[in-house]
């Protein structure tokens, strides 16, 4: 699901019929530029028919030929939205291809405890049968049949179907992960589940008819985009039209000239007009939502996207954001006589075989600590850097899983037996105090410190003599300092909320170079803590999945809500995370960006274009009454007709070229606002100036070389 | 001659103008700092400003007791834009009133005639709306109507536009706040501490130049070199020249405008008067930067329009400069010494540098006031001219110029923003499509309001009657007529005989309808926006402040407002630029 659904013939040629059928004017006219161009075009076609319109003088081939461009590039323009709207209905149908109907064990007994329900307690029903609020049980290997709360119980679900990620979730009663999506696979265990919408009404339905929506209304931005390329079309048209009746007047004193051409002056029209920008805009949009939807995050409006762009400040949750919420070695303190090396070895040999997060990361610490690269287990923190190198022989050798001692809540500690009959234990710091017989005086103070730090001592002790201290630390996420410094180069300012105390909360945020931060964080107060920052006029942007986020991420200006999470958040947010990962959030203000980006960079190269339209076009239609014009002709053409069809075709044709770029966005990467405009700036604007001057003249060259027009 | 080094003029003239810029600059954000809303400092050096507030205090207070206006009153867009229209309506009815009747009026010392009631309906119109666009000549009018009609109107019009200023710095200043301040209020001050006092300057410094200023006679029968006897229209030259280029109005007394000796006696006062046009206008954009608390912005503005302004003179210098062709020697066997340039219909104490330097100071702002005939510069000068309309006269008005040129630089903003990524904001208010709409409507206004009725004159026996010089320059007489109308300027490239009731009852109008549905506009953009909130501009907005952004500028202004005119120029100027000399002999 996660992966892109590319267009298949069947869509391509979908595209080329919808393409045709657009041309209806009632479908045009709500985009002004190309309904301009249609009637141009009218007028073109009817100048074919009758060439003495007009008292023109222009042939029919002539004439035809201006015809067919221009029906083009109203055709490429339809092309490039019905493109985009397909690709966008294509991936809403793969995400309703996912709400399988199957069968569901519908309770006869609702108040029967999922422990004790048995064969005879429910009644196997058709999926599409299940009313909202139905009982169902479901059990390892059953699908979920609809969107649901669980009730009683806890299993384990494979939700890959919607998200694509494989590792399994857990879902239980109470809490906030309650929330079941119909179509996923219970793999373990047993739940009770309410049905919490109608067949058809799933919460998947809903966000799939939001995206059909989005992709159709034109967001905020581009209205007013919309209005400005309405604006310059209608001071396109005043410009052009009036030129009609000056060449009447210049028919007055220059002998052997009639008048100015109107299909030329057509073509003038809608070279100058904005046509490429008004063409793809459209596209632009739908794809700019798709790009949001591969990343299976369900926007439910372009609003959201276009907001996302533009957010100042991102709050952010410690735990599951910027930190895994395990807890992982970060350092070893020797204690007593004990030496540097002594602590690692023991360190080392009481996890190796102790599965736990901390217990592989003691591993992996210990090993790269003692530099010897057998670092395989690359799963966990692999973001620990070694504070020092120990050079220590880890000893492994006669170590058996046998001798391994697990963790058990009476003793709160687990350890291993050497060969040699050595125990070495590591637990808790009090836990490892009743046990060892011997306890260095510096332990308290050591192990107060790290605690003080917002870190997590453990004790290590080997034959009852408690030797060091093992320091753990909040497991960061992998490449988040990155990405944190990535969006503040945007000029994002990110926010920490955490329920940790000071300590950890500034070692976390250190760490990852977190602009501000609030520990002893109540979730209830991030509401105020939104509207604290909008009222510094900021647009905040926040991830939730609990129903006391929920008022904050409706608050919020984006709230990206966890699938995870309560459905409470799930209505509350403008957009829902599939996958359930709340630091996307910062992939999505990239999104954004790169939507509004690629808006103006094509705004920018489309009017850039018109410098080079007017030098080729007006000393062209002039030819016959100012043939001293021909000094304005910088490309030098080969023939005024030359000279029309080859910018007709430079402006068709450069719709198609760019559809890719309004689909793809245009290169992003994190970089301040100068840079941007001053990058954006050489690459569109002065593209822009110059791109048409080469293409008009390559296409001049070509005629000439085919022989046509001269 | 008079031209011996162009290149040094233009310097010391862009030169003093930008000091000048910087000092009125400042003072003129003084002048507004709190009707502005601005949290303004002045510079230490310029501290003394201070020690004038007492004397202008005691003066505007005088005026507002008079008057009832009630500073503390506080008006919306709306309420602001109403009291724009009753108090010009209100100048527009004194104004046909006074023009109508001026025959049966005291000082009528020569026996002028009144206005016939089109020629008055175009007067009024073009001296309420601050055009001045003359189709008359100034020796038809009476001392009477000099003193009390026109020069009363050269200090309340410009004092109109100024008004606006504070109001738009409003929108950005304010916070969720629609109330832009009083419009009476701000027309008492900018007219008390901007345009009384530096006319004053102007016109005693035009005194001690030889100007006349008299009240009690109308006409000076002078002894002639020739032993004639001329009778010479006097009145008071001196305080209508000063304000008339202080407050980019630009209607002379005389018919030959600043080219008589009288208006503009010596280089010196040539020099002053020729600053007085940038420097009145462009002083505004400098104090734009300090209300809305960047200066450095200001000084990008400033700069861009500034060497928009620098880069057509230079084509007014080089076209003027040239020799003319129509009076070539080869081809025409006259014997015409052309090595200083074309010297047709210029004066000989200004030469082709100062009158380009003038012309295009007058048609970069919305002045008007002419040194030179403009229907005898070369097709390049007069294309220069042109562009200059094109570009809504560059810095255009006192106070409304500000507001023209922000409506670029918004929309400069709005796509330079979507560029890096960002939803459209200026100076940290967002720009929505219900600012946009407004934004667009004020920059089409000007192409739409000219081109129509220009391509109605070009067909019309109405229009070409009037023309002078058929072909190319026929259609730049009548386009420079209508753009000089609409955009507010007043000057003529002349040599219409637009004294009929069709170049009267169009002009009038276009001159009402270019001023009066952009400042709604602009007015409307200042109500909504003033109601918005601030958002802070961090690292990732658009830097208004940076050399891209200045190019951008230049780019948006250039390709969205002076190539709509391009079409348009090619009947015109360049037609003829590009047609050699013979068409426009045959003409």
């Amino acid at each position: 699901m996660s992966t892109t659904q590319s267009i298949d013939f069947d869509q391509q040629r979908e595209a080329i019929k919808q393409s045709i059928l657009r041309f209806d004017p009632r479908h045009l006219v709500k985009n002004p530029v190309l309904f301009v161009v249609e009637v141009g075009t009218a007028v073109a076609l009817l100048l074919t028919v009758y060439p003495s319109l007009f008292e023109a003088s222009g042939s029919r081939v002539y004439y035809g030929l201006i015809t067919v461009l221009l029906a083009s590039t109203i055709l490429f323009a339809n092309y490039a939205e019905a493109y985009a709207e397909l690709e966008g209905a294509a991936h809403a149908d793969s995400l309703r291809e996912l709400q399988t109907e199957t069968e569901a064990k519908r309770l006869r007994d609702s108040d029967v405890a999922v422990e004790n329900v048995g064969a005879d307690d429910y009644e196997t029903v058709d999926g599409g049968a299940l009313e909202e609020g139905d009982i169902v049980f479901v059990e390892e290997g059953d699908v979920i049949p609809r969107d649901g709360t669980v009730i009683d119980g806890s299993a384990s679900v494979d939700e890959s179907a919607i998200t694509g990620e494989s590792d399994p979730v857990i879902r239980r009663s109470g809490g906030d992960r309650t929330s079941v999506v119909g179509g996923t696979e219970v793999l373990s265990d047993r739940i009770k589940v309410e049905v919490t919408s109608a067949a058809g009404e799933s919460f998947l339905d809903k966000m799939i008819d939001l995206v059909e929506d989005a992709t159709r209304q034109k967001t905020p931005n581009e209205i007013a985009m919309t209005i400005l390329l309405s604006g310059m079309t209608l001071m396109f048209v005043v410009a052009v039209a009036t030129m009609y009746f000056f060449g009447d007047y210049l028919a007055t004193f220059i002998t052997g000239f009639t008048g100015l051409d109107v299909a030329e002056l057509i073509a003038l029209l809608i070279a100058l007009m904005p046509t490429t920008i008004g063409a793809l805009l459209a596209a632009i949009r739908v794809a700019g939502m798709t790009r949001v939807t591969r990343r299976n995050v369900i926007a439910k409006s372009g609003r959201a996207v276009e907001a996302a762009g533009d957010l100042d400040t991102l709050i952010l949750d410690k735990t599951g954001t910027i930190t895994t919420g395990e807890r992982v070695a970060q350092d070893f303190h020797p204690l007593g006589d004990a030496t540097d090396e002594e602590v690692v070895r023991a360190s080392y040999q009481s996890s190796l075989y102790d599965e736990t997060t901390e217990g592989r990361s003691i591993v992996e610490l210990a090993e790269k600590m003692s530099d010897e690269s057998r670092a395989d287990g690359g799963e966990v923190g692999s973001s620990i850097e070694p504070p020092r190198q120990v050079d220590t022989d880890l000893g492994t050798i006669g170590l058996s899983e046998e001798n391994f001692v697990p963790f058990s809540a009476e003793t709160r500690m687990s350890g291993i037996d050497l060969p040699d009959g050595t125990e070495i234990r590591k637990g808790a710091v009090d836990a490892v105090e009743e046990y060892a017989t011997s306890v260095p005086g510096k332990l308290r103070s050591v192990s107060n410190s790290i605690s003080d730090n917002g870190g997590t001592p453990l004790a290590v002790a080997v034959d009852e003599t408690v030797i060091g201290i093992i320091e753990l630390q909040d497991e960061l996420k992998p490449g988040i300092a990155d990405r944190i410094a990535q969006i503040q180069t945007m000029g994002v300012e990110t926010i920490m909320a955490t329920g940790d105390n000071e300590r950890t909360a500034k070692w976390v945020a250190d760490q990852v170079g977190i602009d501000r931060f609030y520990a002893e964080f109540d979730p209830e107060e991030k509401i105020e803590l939104v509207e604290e920052v909008q009222d510094e006029g900021k647009l905040v942007g926040m991830t939730g999945d609990g129903t006391n986020d929920a008022p904050a991420l409706a608050k919020a200006d984006v709230g990206l809500a966890m699938n995870a999470g309560t459905n409470a958040a799930k209505e509350a947010g403008n957009m829902v995370d599939l996958d359930s990962n709340p630091s996307k959030i910062i992939e999505v203000v990239g999104i954004g960006k790169q939507l509004l980006m690629t808006r103006g960079a094509l705004t920018t190269f489309s009017i850039a274009n018109d410098v080079a339209k007017y030098f080729v076009l007006l000393p062209a239609i002039l030819a016959a009454a100012l043939p001293g014009l021909a000094a304005m002709d910088v490309l030098n053409l080969s023939t005024p007709q030359s000279a029309v069809v080859a910018t007709l075709v430079y402006n068709a044709v450069i719709i198609p070229l760019l559809i890719p770029l309004a689909l793809r966005g245009i290169d992003y990467e994190a970089q301040s606002g100068s840079e941007l405009l001053r990058k954006n700036l050489v690459v569109y604007g002065l593209g822009g100036l110059i791109a048409p001057f080469v293409f008009i003249k390559a296409i001049d060259l070509l005629f000439v070389f085919m022989g046509v027009f001269q | 001659m008079a031209n011996p080094h162009p290149l040094l003029e233009y310097t010391v003239f862009f030169g003093l103008a930008a000091v000048l810029i910087y000092v009125v600059g400042e003072y003129l954000a003084w002048v507004y700092r709190d009707e502005a809303n601005s949290s303004h400092s002045l510079p230490r050096h310029f501290a003394w400003f201070e020690r004038l507030d007492g004397v202008f205090s005691r003066i505007e207070s005088a005026i507002h007791r008079i008057t009832g206006i009630d500073p503390d009153r506080e008006m919306n867009w709306k309420q602001y834009g109403l009291a724009v229209l009753v108090f010009n309506a209100i100048i527009w009815v004194w104004l046909y009133a006074v023009l109508f009747f001026q025959h049966g009026l005291p000082m009528n010392y020569v026996g002028v005639d009144g206005q016939s009631w089109d020629l008055a309906y175009h007067t009024a119109s073009s001296f309420t709306t601050n055009t001045n666009q003359q189709h008359y000549s100034g020796e038809t009018l009476s001392v009477f109507t000099h003193t009390f009609a026109i020069g009363i109107a050269m200090f309340l019009t410009p004092a109109t536009g100024l008004a606006l200023m504070p109001a738009f710095a409003r929108a950005f200043n304010n916070e969720e706040n629609g109330l832009l301040g009083n419009f009476y209020a701000n027309v008492v001050r900018g007219a008390v501490r901007f345009l009384l006092p530096f006319a004053l300057l102007i016109a005693v410094i035009l005194m001690s130049q030889g100007s006349v200023q008299t009240i009690l006679s109308g006409q000076l029968s002078a002894n002639t070199l020739t032993m004639g006897v001329q009778d010479i229209r006097i009145g008071p030259h001196a305080g209508i020249e000063a304000i008339k280029m202080w407050g980019t109005n630009g209607g002379g007394i005389n018919g030959a405008n600043a080219a008589t000796a009288f208006e503009n006696p010596t280089p010196f006062s040539n020099l002053v008067l020729t600053l007085a046009m940038p420097v009145s206008t462009f002083c505004a954009i400098y104090a734009w930067g300090v209300w809305v608390g960047k200066r450095t912005h200001g000084v990008v503005l400033v700069a861009a329009f500034f060497l928009i302004f620098m880069a057509l003179t230079g084509a007014g210098i080089a076209g003027e400069t040239g020799a003319n062709p129509a009076m070539d020697v080869e081809a025409n066997g006259l014997s015409v010494d052309q090595e200083v340039g074309n010297m047709e219909s210029k004066e000989t104490r200004f030469g082709p540098t100062g009158s380009a330097i003038w012309g295009l100071s007058t048609t970069s702002t919305t002045n008007g006031g002419v040194n030179s005939m403009h229907n005898s510069w070369t097709a390049m000068g007069t294309l220069s001219l042109l562009f200059a309309f094109a570009m809504n006269n560059v810095s255009n008005g006192v106070g409304t110029g500000l507001l023209n040129i922000l409506m670029f630089v918004m929309l400069t903003a709005f796509i330079g923003a979507l560029m890096i990524g960002r939803r459209p904001q200026y100076l940290g208010k967002k720009l929505e499509w219900q600012e946009i709409r407004y934004v667009f409507l004020a920059v089409l206004w000007l192409p739409l309001v000219v081109l129509i009725p220009q391509a109605h004159a070009s067909i019309s026996s109405l229009g070409t009657e009037a023309i002078a010089n058929p072909g190319f320059r026929g259609f730049s007489e009548m386009l420079y007529e209508f753009m000089s109308a609409t955009a507010n300027n007043g000057s003529g490239l002349e040599g219409l005989g637009d004294n009929t009731p069709y170049w009267n009852v169009v002009n009038g109008t276009q001159t009402m309808l270019g001023r009066y549905v952009p400042i709604l506009a602009q007015l409307a953009i200042a109500g909504s926006l003033a109601q918005k909130k601030i958002s802070p501009e961090g690292e990732g907005a658009l830097d208004t402040e940076s050399p891209a952004f200045l190019f951008l500028l230049i780019g948006v202004i250039t390709i969205i407002g002076a190539l709509t005119f391009l079409p348009a120029l090619v009947f015109g100027p360049i037609g003829e630029l590009f047609s050699g000399a013979d068409i426009f002999l045959e003409g």
